[in-house]
């Protein structure tokens, strides 16, 4: 409970942060449209960090979305690892396999979830599907 | 009640509550500034580290009610 209080509050205190920090940017810092871009400092910076990302590089379509879902799972999935590990070795040594059911529980939900995700997202798209 | 005591559950409750009426205070804009969580959500989504933390959630979340303590039915 304690992680995912953790977890829970942690998100949140970023997109509150994140939401402020965007909401008190000033207006010339702004795109005017999405036709006509911003120039400035921070937008610069921005299509940098786009240019380094992997995913960005890959063309527009399947390739791009695999890449953006294995990466966000794969993050995840280490982040979830390092905070359990952690928690475990400094807070407290939980009894029984925790560790271990950690690691091959939650590659498990990924290695369960990651691929019908995948596969409800091609229905949606070529089939038709509607959820 | 179980083996705690009762303050811990109450905690957990006002936490839980005070969650939800934060939200919706910000759904029913009676305050135009409280973002709401969906709001808060895109805002995460838009960096990788958020992502991450979001699906790191998700897996907790998941791994408690599907697979800690969870046992084969036809196991002895």
């Amino acid at each position: 409970m304690v992680v995912g209080y953790g977890l829970v509050m942690g998100a949140l205190a970023l997109g509150l942060r994140v939401v402020r920090r965007s909401g008190s940017r000033p207006e010339r810092e702004k795109p005017a449209s999405a036709a006509a871009p911003a120039t400035g400092p921070s937008s610069t910076r921005r299509a940098a960090r786009a240019r380094l990302s992997v995913v960005n590089r890959l063309r527009p379509g399947w390739p791009r979305l695999i890449a953006h879902c294995v990466t966000t799972a794969v993050g995840g999935y280490l982040l979830l690892m390092i905070i359990i590990v952690l928690y475990y070795f400094f807070v407290a040594p939980i009894a029984g396999n925790f560790v271990p059911s950690a690691f091959t529980g939650c590659l498990l939900l990924v290695g369960l979830s990651l691929p019908v995700f995948l596969a409800l997202s091609w229905l949606v798209e070529r089939k038709g599907w509607r959820i | 009640m179980g083996d705690h005591p009762v303050i811990g559950y109450v905690v957990w409750a006002l936490l839980f509550g005070a969650l939800f009426a934060w939200e919706g205070l910000a759904l029913s804009h009676i305050s135009g500034t409280v973002p709401t969580l969906s709001a808060c959500f895109r805002a995460i989504m838009r960096y990788p580290f958020g992502r991450w933390a979001l699906f790191a959630l998700w897996l907790w979340f998941g791994w408690h009610i599907f697979v800690r303590g969870w046992h084969f039915l036809l196991r002895a």
